[in-house]
Formats: structure tokens, sequence, C-alpha cells
């Protein structure tokens, strides 16, 4: 068990430290007239002050990425020597990654902010301007493929829930109905993406329409089609687990790795797309000739995007292009993003509560009368002395296999 | 073509996109025939309200710039030469441009000459429909 834990953390340590690095490394080299995330002026950006900022940010940046990188394989370790141990300091080591991670980055990125404002490097023609390219815009909802074909999944996962043996399945009282629910929960999540992208803003990178054209329909284009894709692995995952439980009213563990894996499958599907995207846009943008630049970092100066005149609740994030950042300034955002953050510290107390008072938990053993109770953790147990077949004391706990399913409820 | 907008003009949202396509057409960057964005996606792209959008394509359906189908959405529409009905407005609006030019100090071949060199940019394509 220890090793497939320490393999299936060492995988998931090494993909989030590379993904971070690759999302945010080379911010320092110019690109789409920007440095860092600001736009800077041609002229200036070899400007000292500029350069120094942009080596320190490299600097920190990768030894940031090489640090954690250690600190997370080493944290694996931890897996041969006490799992909680290592539960409980690996999720504190995520939340410092990310934390920091992005800390690095905003901070560099207003630093670059503060020293164009003092150099007065400021484009103001350009930074109420909003453009919109009619040619992308007429045609912007045949750029993705169609929506609709997601819907055949969500039909298929209805079809198989309405089956007698998974209904006999879900009855008996299992805990089956969490993979029904959960894949069809995704299949809502992707088709209601899928739906979003078709209607979503175009972006207006150039004055030449080419160049929109085919940034716009490869960005959107890939999303529509790796959506899909990921969608019909999830109903595949879902089907095997379908199968499985008509052939034999119950499911084991291998079942589980398997669809455990084809539910982990679009995970790396849509990090191909991002990486995809991010190459392909760079290609299309560097044979640009005419640029078009919007200073609009007043409103992106603290990391994040807040601009009250802008109706968008989804931008284009400023520092990951194919990721979106919502827009602070709406009150609506502002209570989904305290909400999120209320409800996934609580659940991390919760879980950290829970798994404490699991390890120094103590075992009760109440005889009354005839009545023996057991209490343990979150489990409890009453018996007659009559079932007790014998007892013994012994030295050691016997060799044996005590791995079980449902920990330990005993169901007597 | 490239409609900009400036969000911090004091010239309506409405009137700078009407004039943006109007000069799009008037350059040929608009062609005849050629399809407008739906109400919703062009609001969408530009960040402004719907009624603001359908305003700008109600203003241009009654300039007769464009038509609107149910099925077809708008679409540009044939050039219209008709300039007895235009010259008042032109005349008007000239009046204002030439009374500034002049408090400016711009000589009568300057002006003109920008006037012809701006007109000369316009090239609007599809056919010319001759009205009275």
């Amino acid at each position: 068990m220890s090793i497939v834990m320490f393999i299936f953390f060492l995988m998931m340590d090494l993909a989030m430290v590379g993904i971070f690095a690759f999302v945010y490394s080379g911010k320092e080299k110019y690109s789409e007239g920007m440095i860092l995330g600001v736009h800077i002026p041609k002229a200036e950006i070899n400007h000292e002050e500029v350069l120094a900022l942009s080596a320190k940010y490299k600097k920190y940046f990768k030894g940031f990425n090489l640090w954690n990188l250690i600190i997370g394989s080493l944290l694996c370790l931890l897996c041969f020597v006490d799992l909680m141990t290592f539960i409980l300091l690996w999720s504190l080591w995520l939340c410092l990654f990310f934390g920091l991670g992005l800390g690095l980055v905003y901070r560099m990125h207003r630093k670059m902010y503060d020293l164009k404002m003092k150099h007065n490097w400021l484009m103001e023609e350009t930074t109420h301007m909003v453009h919109v390219d009619t040619v992308v815009a007429t045609v912007s909802d045949k750029l993705p493929i169609s929506a609709w074909w997601n819907l055949p999944v969500i039909i298929m996962i209805f079809i198989t829930l309405i089956l007698p043996q998974l209904k006999e399945y879900f009855g008996a009282g299992t805990y089956g109905w969490i993979f029904a629910a959960s894949s069809l929960g995704i299949t809502l999540v992707f088709t209601g993406l899928a739906f979003w992208l078709s209607g979503r803003q175009n972006v207006v990178y150039s004055m030449n329409s080419d160049i929109n054209m085919a940034v716009n329909r490869m960005e959107k284009r890939t999303w529509s089609i790796f959506i899909v894709k990921a969608n019909y692995l999830n109903l595949l995952s879902w089907c095997y687990l379908a199968v499985e439980i008509i052939r034999n009213q119950w499911l084991n563990a291998m079942d589980f790795w398997i669809y455990i894996f084809l539910q982990i499958l679009p995970v790396f599907i849509v990090l191909a797309g991002v990486i995809y995207i991010v190459e392909k846009r760079k290609k299309i943008l560097s044979a640009d000739t005419a640029p078009i630049t919007v200073d609009d970092d007043e409103y992106w100066k603290n990391g994040w995007y807040s601009n009250p005149d802008d109706p968008h609740t989804l931008v284009q994030d400023r520092l990951c292009g194919t990721n979106y950042s919502m827009n602070m300034a709406k009150t609506s955002v502002k209570a989904i993003s305290i909400g999120t953050a209320v409800f996934v510290a609580a659940l991390l107390i919760g879980v950290f509560a829970l798994l404490i008072s699991l390890e120094n938990t103590n075992v009760s053993v109440v005889m009354e009368g005839n009545n023996i109770t057991i209490d343990g953790a979150m489990y409890h147990i009453d018996f007659t002395k009559n079932e007790i077949q014998s007892v013994e004391i012994i030295d050691s706990i016997p060799e044996d296999d005590y791995v079980r399913t449902n920990g330990g409820d005993t169901d007597k | 073509m490239i409609i900009s907008l400036n969000m911090s003009s004091s010239i309506p949202i409405y009137v700078q996109m009407r004039n943006q396509i109007v000069m799009g057409i008037g350059k040929g960057e608009l062609k005849f025939g050629e399809n407008l964005p739906t109400v919703r996606q062009l609001a969408q792209d530009a960040g402004v309200n719907t009624m603001t959008v359908n305003k700008t394509y109600q203003i241009l359906k009654l300039e007769g710039f464009i038509e609107i189908d149910r099925r077809k959405g708008a679409t540009v529409c044939s050039v219209r030469n008709n300039p007895g009905q235009f010259r008042e407005k032109l005349a008007s609006e000239l009046e204002l441009l030439s009374a500034e030019a002049r408090l400016k100090g711009m000589e009568k071949q300057e002006f003109l000459k920008i006037c012809e060199e701006i007109f000369l940019q316009m090239n609007p394509s599809g056919n010319l429909v001759m009205e009275g």
C-alpha cells in the first residue's frame, strides 16, 4: 500500500511543480507587449531596472520550483514511515507551494507595475479602448465544435441509471450511487463548460483579422474537442463500473482503480490541451505584424483582475493566457470567492480534525451485565457474552491480512 | 474589420459603434452582403449591453447601411447613391469643421487636401444603387 501511495503522490507532486513551472516561466521575456504581465513600451524593454527585475524573477522562480521539487519528492518518503503524518505535512506543503508560488509571481508583477508607474510608461490612449473583430465575432459560434456532442453522454448516463440491475445494487445500501452521481456531475460540468465556451468573448490580438481568427479558432476548437474527449472518457469509466455491477452486483478494488484511472485520464488530456494552446498561440502571434496593445494594467496591478466598468465576469488571465480570471470588482464574484475560500478552509480543517481524532482515538470496552459495547473512532459495536466464541491472551498480532473494505465497520 | 471603442469617451458607445461600422463600409472593410455579428455576440465581445448594440443596428438600418433579416441576421446593404438628400447633412457638418479650421489658421488648400486624402481612402465595395 505504501509503495502505491508513494508512487501516486510522487507523480502528482512532479506533475504539479512541472505544470506550475511551465505556466509561469518565461514571463520575464517580452511577449505580447508585456514583461511579467505588465505592458512596457518597446523602447524601454532594455532599461536597466526592467532587466534587473526580470533577472530577479527568473532566478527566484527557478529556485522556488527546484526547492519545491526536492521538498515535494522527499515528503513522499514519509508514506513509508507514517501515512497520517505524511497526509498532514503534504497538505500543508501543497497550500504553501501554491500560496507562496502565486505570491512570488504577483509580487514581481506588482514590482514591474510600480516601475512602470515610476517612469510614467503609460500608454494612456489605449487604456480604455475595447476592440472587436467583426470577422471573428460573426462566425464565433462556429469556431468550437458543437457543444451538443456532449449531450449523448448525459443521455447515456441517465439510461444506465434506470437499469433494474443498477437500481437493485444502489438499493442494497452500497455506495455505488456515489460513482453514478459523480459521473453525472462531471458530465454536467463538462457540458456546461462546452456551452459557455461557444458563447465566450473573443479576444482581439491584432489589426489583422486572420491572426485573430487563427488564435480564437485554435483555442476554442482545441478546448471544445478536449472537453468532448474528456466527457466520453467519463462516460466510459462509468459504463465500465455499470457493466461490472450488472455482472457481479459487486465492485472490487480493481474496478475502483480502473475507474479512477479512466477518470484521471481527462486531466492529462486537458493538460496536453493547455500545452498545445500555449505553444500554438506563441507561434501564431510571433507572425503578427500589427499587434494591438490595450494598456489595462491598472486593473491587474494586484495580480488579479478588478475592473468595475467591465461587465464580464470571466476574462482571459493576464499571466496565464489559457486560464481565466474572475472580475473581482463584481459583488457576485467577491461573494463567490469568499464563499469558496471559507468552504475550502472549513473542509481542510474538518478533514484534519477527523484525521487527528482517528489517530488519537481511544478504544473503550464496556461490559454491562450480559452486554458488551466497544467504541473506537467512528465505529461502535454491541454484542452479548453468548456471541463470544473464544477468548485468548496473545502477545502480538498474528500474521494475517487485515485489510478490508469499509474500514473497521464490523457489521457483526 | 476591427471596431475600436473608447470606453471613457464622451461620445456614446452606440454612436461610436455606428460611426465605425459606417467607416468600415465606406473603406470597403465591410463588403456588400457581408454578415455582421449577432447582437448578443457583438455585445459580449465589446463588453456592452445588448440594448446598446441593438440601438446601433436600428440606427444603421434606418440610415439604410444594413438590413436585418430574421434568419440571416444583420447584413451590409448595397451603397445607395443619393447625393441630393445627403448634401444638406454634409454641408451642415462641414460648416462647423470649416469654421474650426479657419479659426485654427488652416489654409483653404490644406483643408481641401485633407478632405481629398480622406475621401480617397474610401473605397466602398459592391453595387452602387442610384436613387432620384
